[in-house]
């Protein structure tokens, strides 16, 4: 009886390390953006995306990475244009609000590095995107950076331009506090 | 030494064939001119170009129906005669006038005798100074005659004395008569020197004669001249109509404030003026108009816009408002409209295909502004600002439509037209009021600039050193052109303000290059 007991509870731990969700720290968590116009790089960022992270080294199969940002929080120094870049031609965000990023499959490729597979939906397109990425512990907090390139045609974002590249390199940083992490058990 | 003898010979025969070369280029395209061409002319009023040739307007139901294909090609064709040189009193040659009374009127167009792109070309040039109108419709001889109208307008003459606006026209001999409303009236440009530059953005100063010559007229006249030209009665508290029911006093002083490079043509405004378009490079832009009203799909629509500019566009019915019918709401017979508004004739498919010609051949001059250190400086600011979005090189211009302020792009319009989908923020009355206003704003090339001016669709700002001055956006700002008579903030289009001195200096520097 003993036995069966102590064999519950290992599962019962196992079960929840791997199921325990960390809450994504919008204020400090960013992601940025460039693209070049004209043959010089513009900045721009979109900020506060929010979503959970749930993501263990020795599990990766039942890891998961979702996040998701309002589109219409896009800024790129140039107030006017951020508004151009809000409307219909481009991110349309009164009808498309959020751009979200959902894990399908991770592989590890290092220690700390790793190959994510993502659902990546912009406006009504949904397309999956590799993203590599790192990660890295301070205490409780876990930093995920990564980076990758998209065509911005694929997701109707603009048309094609003289001057825009179709390019759009990408850099996300999310950060967690497993201090909030919650147990889900399943 | 030797090494260097023969780099110094592989550059001359380098630059010997890029000379011959380019001589080539020129020459072959003189040769082209020379070829004899057998050109497939469209037909101007075709029912089903002319129904897609224009956008609606900003309130759709008042969007101008043009005078049917049927009753276009009833009215008589216009006949192209020589013409002469006007002269200030104080330069015109002893005897002249006594000379034109002598000539035999000679009709100058005739399209059996083109035969090459150049005839075209060449016909055309004759077709854009020939007046439409001998009866004074802006411009009178006595004016021409009185040197107080110089002092009164400032206008500009050549360096010979030559008032380059209007020609004389003798259609019969011994009358010899001031002609008017040519499209070289509006489009040519007296440059500081006192040359001529065709097809620019003109400064004729036509709403100054008008105030000049309403002075003499009876208020009643006054009035209606104004209701005809401008009268837009479906828009709500509409300013022309109530412009137009003003004192003469008031109706002079509104025509008195528009500064030469803006011109209050039909349909448009002198309460919110428009600048006049620069015709250099016309051929490589989308829309005609400020608003964007004509678009410019092929040389057909290019003859669309001219045949409904000169002046077939005062017999649309706007809602049943005709601004010349009777009663404001009956058409006339073909060829029989109120005289004075030359909506009474029109140009023949030959001299509507050759003026659009002439159009489409004009050139910039040859730009004194030459790169720089600077000027390199203000290229990259101009990219980096994100200039370069709406002013995309080569044209620097995207050839799109903005909405302005107050006014909800329609769903059906996104896959119609070139929409750049946000207001830049200037004053939308003219794109909202007037009759040919659509709701848009056509974005401008800067193609030129540094030999145009004033600068914005309603022509407030004198110099590009003004477009960019921050404090244009005060209230207790005085325009440097246009002025409504009050202290105003020039709004919108708010881009380099925020620059520091040095870069603002760079940018314009640069786009004086352009």
């Amino acid at each position: 009886m003993l036995r069966v007991s102590v064999l519950i509870f290992y599962v019962f731990i196992l079960s929840a390390k791997a199921t325990a969700q960390s809450p994504i720290l919008p204020a400090e968590s960013s992601i940025m953006f460039k693209i070049k116009n004209a043959g010089f790089t513009v900045d721009g960022s979109f900020s506060k995306p929010e979503g959970t992270i749930l993501f263990d080294v020795k599990n990766l199969a039942e890891s998961s990475i979702n996040a998701s940002v309002e589109s219409a929080t896009i800024q790129t120094g140039i107030e006017r244009r951020d508004r151009h870049l809000r409307g219909r031609e481009y991110f349309d965000s009164p009808k498309y609000p959020k751009i979200t990023m959902q894990s399908k499959s991770f592989r590890q490729v290092s220690k700390n590095r790793f190959v994510g597979v993502f659902d990546l939906t912009i406006r009504d397109v949904t397309k999956q995107v590799e993203v590599p990425f790192t990660v890295s512990k301070k205490g409780m907090r876990k930093t995920f950076k990564g980076d990758f390139q998209l065509n911005r045609l694929d997701y109707n974002i603009g048309e094609t331009s003289m001057v825009l590249s179709d390019d759009v390199h990408i850099s996300i940083e999310l950060i967690v506090d497993e201090k909030g992490s919650s147990a889900i058990l399943n | 030494m030797r090494t260097n003898h023969k780099s110094l010979i592989v550059v001359l025969l380098l630059v010997s064939a890029i000379i011959i070369s380019m001589i080539n280029v020129k020459e072959g395209t003189e040769a082209a001119m020379r070829v004899a061409i057998d050109p497939d002319i469209p037909r101007t009023w075709d029912s089903a170009a002319m129904h897609s040739f224009e956008l609606p307007l900003a309130d759709a139901k008042a969007s101008p129906r043009a005078v049917s294909e049927d009753y276009y090609y009833r009215m008589p064709e216009r006949t192209i005669y020589k013409t002469y040189p006007v002269y200030h009193p104080d330069h015109e040659p002893k005897g002249y006038r006594e000379w034109l009374k002598q000539q035999e009127p000679e009709i100058v167009f005739d399209a059996k005798n083109l035969k090459t792109e150049a005839d075209w070309i060449e016909a055309g040039k004759l077709i854009f100074d020939y007046p439409i109108d001998t009866l004074g419709a802006i411009l009178s001889q006595g004016q021409i005659d009185d040197r107080e109208y110089y002092k009164y307008t400032k206008v500009r003459l050549t360096k010979d004395g030559v008032f380059p606006y209007a020609r004389y026209v003798i259609t019969k001999k011994g009358e010899v008569k001031l002609g008017n409303l040519s499209c070289g009236m509006c489009h040519t440009r007296v440059m500081n020197d006192g040359s001529i530059l065709k097809g620019a953005q003109g400064n004729f100063p036509g709403d100054l004669t008008t105030a000049h010559a309403l002075q003499n007229a009876p208020e009643r006249v006054t009035q209606f001249v104004t209701r005809a030209l401008f009268a837009a009665p479906w828009v709500k508290n509409d300013p022309h109509s109530l412009l137009a029911s003003s004192s003469k006093e008031a109706i002079i002083k509104a025509y008195a404030a528009v500064p030469e490079g803006a011109n209050g043509r039909q349909g448009t405004s002198i309460l919110f003026p428009p600048q006049v378009p620069d015709l250099i490079g016309v051929k490589d832009r989308k829309y005609f108009d400020h608003g964007g009203l004509g678009r410019h799909r092929d040389i057909g629509d290019m003859m669309r816009y001219i045949a409904i500019n000169q002046a077939l566009d005062f017999l649309n019915s706007y809602d049943g408002y005709i601004p010349i019918g009777q009663n404001e709401k009956v058409l006339p017979e073909p060829g029989k409209a109120r005289r004075g508004f030359a909506a009474d004739d029109r140009y023949s498919e030959e001299q509507l295909y050759a003026l659009a010609k002439f159009v489409y051949s004009l050139t910039p001059p040859v730009n004194p502004n030459k790169s720089s250190a600077i000027t390199e400086r203000g290229k990259t600011i101009f990219i980096k600002e994100g200039c370069v979005t709406c002013h995309t090189p080569p044209v620097f211009t995207n050839n799109k439509l903005t909405p302005a302020d107050g006014f909800e792009v329609p769903e059906d319009h996104w896959d119609k037209y070139d929409i750049f989908g946000v207001s830049v923020g200037t004053d939308p009355n003219y794109t909202l009021t007037t009759r040919r206003g659509t709701g848009y704003y056509k974005i401008p090339s800067l193609r030129g600039v540094w030999y145009r001016g004033p600068f914005f669709h309603n022509a407030w700002l004198a110099t590009l050193e003004d477009v960019f001055d921050p404090r244009r956006l005060k209230e207790d700002y005085t325009p440097t052109a246009f002025k409504s008579g009050e202290k105003q903030a020039v709004r919108g289009h708010e881009f380099g303000l925020t620059l520091s001195e040095k870069d603002r200096k760079a940018l314009i520097a640069y786009l004086r290059t352009l």
